[in-house]
């Protein structure tokens, strides 16, 4: 502080828009139910507020090396922030931490397989199978020509 | 100006306080997963902020050890968790 007052509010401004992101990704945390809306709610504060913190130090000493390792925290933040928040969506929709009522569409929904991948649909997971109705209809898996391997192959060949 | 300083102090607390709630009462695994990264946002951003209200650059290189290494144990947590049972 004891700057001008047009750089105090500055810091301030910034410090305080960084607050209010890392105050949402927390009441996000507690108030979603599911693993995916958790996930929506915590990515805001590790890019945003990050780059709104480290501009408001730059803004505060200019100097050359504080520049630098700006420049470079947030470089490494925005590298491996979608990473983790990529591996973590992945893991809980291969072990099916999510509610798929809630999904309007969802595109790898009986597709695994077409991954090369061994794990079954969530819906396999989830007890009391309410899906919504797709908004696109699409054919239905089991009548798939593409996929000669499928599982439920057997009752296709009747047709 | 001490109130707003006080408003801001009180949402970052706030915040870490939310995550520590998740990473106790969560779930799944994920979701404590989760908690942590915020948390380790959460405690990047306060760091970051008392730096630019001091004018100081003191703990910049610790906000870089951050920002690189925050990935390595959600990454290992999720990548070895598909093969688990229920935690």
């Amino acid at each position: 502080m004891t700057g001008e007052w047009w750089r105090d509010a500055l810091t301030i401004a910034l410090v305080f828009a960084a607050a209010v992101l890392c105050l949402a990704a927390g009441v996000g945390l507690l108030r979603f139910s599911d693993v995916l809306a958790r996930l929506h709610a915590a990515t805001k504060p590790q890019v945003l507020g990050v780059i709104l913190v480290v501009a408001d130090v730059i803004f505060s000493t200019p100097t050359i090396g504080t520049i630098t390792l700006g420049f470079s925290i947030i470089l490494f933040q925005a590298l491996t922030a979608p990473i983790s928040a990529h591996m973590v969506g992945r893991a809980a929709y291969r072990t099916g931490k999510f509610r798929s009522d809630v999904l309007f569409r969802d595109e790898l929904r009986g597709r695994n397989h077409l991954l090369g991948l061994d794990y079954p649909d969530p819906e396999d997971y989830v007890s009391g199978n309410t899906v919504a109705t797709p908004l696109v209809q699409e054919a239905p898996v089991e009548h798939d020509p593409v996929v000669p391997n499928h599982e439920q192959t057997p009752g296709d060949t009747a047709r | 100006m001490t109130i707003i300083l006080g408003i801001i102090i009180a949402m970052f607390g706030v915040s870490a306080l939310c995550a520590v709630y998740r990473i106790v009462r969560g779930p799944s695994l994920l979701d404590r997963v989760i908690a942590s990264d915020v948390l380790v946002a959460t405690a990047m951003c306060a760091m970051g902020a008392e730096m630019a209200i001091n004018r100081h650059t003191n703990t910049l290189p610790v906000m870089l050890v951050l920002a690189m290494f925050a990935i390595v144990g959600s990454v290992s947590v999720a990548r070895f968790m598909s093969n688990q049972a229920e935690a």
